[in-house]
C-alpha cells in the first residue's frame, strides 16, 4: 500500500456531519450517515432555550411515496478531519455510492461516517474528483480517506437517495395504524428518537396534489410543533393544487 | 432474530384483524409486522438523523396510542404501547429488563434464552410490575 505513488503517506480524513465545504482543504472528509434529511423550522413554547431548538427539514411527500418538496433549513453536521498514516485502522465500505466507516470509532470518527475528501480532494460518492475509486485508492482492505457523497451537492445527488427516507416514510407510517392496540388509529403522527423527534401530518384528502405528508426533524419539539405542520398542511396543499 | 419472546396484553381494545384464531388477538403476523416496521424504524431513523445518534428510536404516537421501544446492548428489543399521554417510559422498559427479564430469565436455568417465555414466574411478576405503574389504567380490569 505505501508502495503506491498516487498514496498519500499520511491521509487526512474528515468525518462528521457538516454543510459542504466548497473549497476543500488539506484533509479529506468523512461524512456522517446522514442522508437527505428532511427539516423545517418550528418554535415551541415549551422549550425555554430556543438555542436548542431548531427545524432540520421539512418534507412534502405526494400521494404515491414521492418527494415533491424537500427543504434544508439547518444542518448541525459535524466533521472531522484526521491524518493517518498506513495501514489505516479503519474498516470502510461502500454503501449506497458513499464510502462509510464500518468499524474502527476514534478521535469523533464513528461507525456510519462517510469520507468527505482525501487530501484535500473531495470525494463524489465512491470516487475521488480525480475519479479513481476510494477504495482503491486507499489501499482495498482498509481505506483511509473520504469524502462526502453527492449528498451535498444537490446536482449530483442521486434521486434514489434523496427519495428514499420520505417514501419509507408513507409506507412505514401507514404500518403504524395496523398494529394499533386501539381501533381507528391513524399513522404514525410523531416519532422521537435521542437525536431527533419527526412530526408527520397526513392529510385527509384523496386529491393527490394535497395528499401530503410533512416530516420536520425538531429537538425537544412539543405539541406546538404539530399544530404549526397541520396549519401548514392545507396551506401547503393549497399552493400545490394552485399550480 | 426477530422471534417474539413474550406478549402480553392488558387494555387492549382491538383484536387484531389479521388473526384468524379466536383465542388470542395477536397472531405471529403481528409478531412479523412489529419487527419488520422496528427494523425498518431503525434504519430509517439512523439515516435521517442530523448527529450521531446514541440511543437511536425511542417512541412514536399516533392518533390512538404510542409505542415505545428499548434495545438493550445485546439487541433485546422491548415494546410497550401505551396511551397518549404516557411519558417518557425508557426506565421503565429498562427496568422490565433489568429487574426482571434478567432476574427470572437470565438467570433462570430452565429458560433457555432466545426461544419464547415460559416461565410463569416471569409473567407474574412482569403482570404485578406493569400492574403497578402510575399511569396502568385498571379500565379493563
Amino acid at each position: 500500500m505505501c508502495g503506491r505513488n498516487s498514496t498519500p503517506t499520511s491521509p487526512h480524513l474528515t468525518m462528521g456531519q457538516r454543510m459542504r465545504r466548497r473549497n476543500a482543504s488539506a484533509a479529506s472528509v468523512v461524512q456522517c450517515p446522514l442522508d437527505p434529511e428532511v427539516t423545517f423550522v418550528v418554535r415551541s413554547d415549551d422549550s425555554t432555550d430556543y438555542g436548542n431548538m431548531a427545524i432540520f427539514s421539512v418534507y412534502v411527500v405526494n400521494k404515491a411515496g414521492g418527494l415533491i418538496y424537500q427543504l434544508d433549513n439547518q444542518s448541525p453536521r459535524s466533521e472531522t478531519e484526521k491524518t493517518f498514516s498506513f495501514p489505516l485502522d479503519l474498516v470502510l465500505k461502500v454503501h449506497d455510492e458513499r464510502v462509510l466507516v464500518s468499524f474502527g470509532q476514534r478521535d469523533g470518527i464513528k461507525v456510519g461516517h462517510a469520507i468527505l475528501s482525501i487530501n484535500g480532494i473531495d470525494v463524489n460518492g465512491r470516487y475521488t474528483a480525480e475519479g479513481k475509486e476510494v477504495l482503491e485508492y486507499l489501499g482495498a482492505p482498509p481505506p483511509t480517506t473520504r469524502s462526502p457523497s453527492a449528498l451535498d451537492d444537490p446536482g449530483l445527488l442521486p434521486m434514489r437517495n434523496l427519495c428514499w427516507p420520505p417514501c419509507s416514510t408513507r409506507e412505514l407510517f401507514a404500518i403504524g395504524s395496523q398494529l394499533s392496540p386501539e381501533p381507528g388509529s391513524s399513522g404514525i403522527e410523531m416519532l422521537e428518537t435521542d437525536t431527533f423527534k419527526l412530526h408527520c401530518f397526513q392529510t385527509l384528502t384523496g386529491e393527490p396534489a394535497s395528499a401530503l405528508e410533512i416530516a420536520c426533524d425538531i429537538p425537544g419539539a412539543t405539541q406546538d410543533m404539530t399544530l404549526i405542520v397541520r396549519s401548514s398542511g392545507p396551506a401547503l396543499g393549497t399552493l400545490m393544487s394552485a399550480e | 432474530m426477530g422471534t417474539c419472546l413474550h406478549y402480553s396484553e392488558w387494555n387492549r381494545r382491538k383484536q387484531a384483524g389479521i388473526s384468524k384464531d379466536e383465542q388470542c388477538s395477536f397472531s405471529l403476523q403481528e409478531f412479523k409486522l412489529m419487527y419488520g416496521m422496528l427494523f425498518s424504524i431503525r434504519s430509517f431513523v439512523s439515516k435521517m438523523s442530523p448527529v450521531d445518534m446514541k440511543d437511536g428510536f425511542l417512541c412514536f404516537q399516533t392518533s390512538k396510542y404510542k409505542l415505545h421501544y428499548y434495545e438493550t446492548p445485546s439487541g433485546l428489543k422491548m415494546v410497550m404501547n401505551t396511551d397518549l399521554s404516557v411519558g417518557g417510559t425508557r426506565d421503565v422498559l429498562h427496568q422490565i429488563y433489568s429487574t426482571i427479564y434478567v432476574e427470572y430469565v437470565v438467570k433462570n436455568s430452565l429458560c433457555s434464552l432466545n426461544e419464547p417465555i415460559q416461565s410463569e414466574l416471569f409473567k407474574s411478576k412482569l403482570d404485578s410490575f406493569i400492574r403497578s405503574l402510575p399511569y396502568f389504567s385498571a379500565r379493563a380490569g
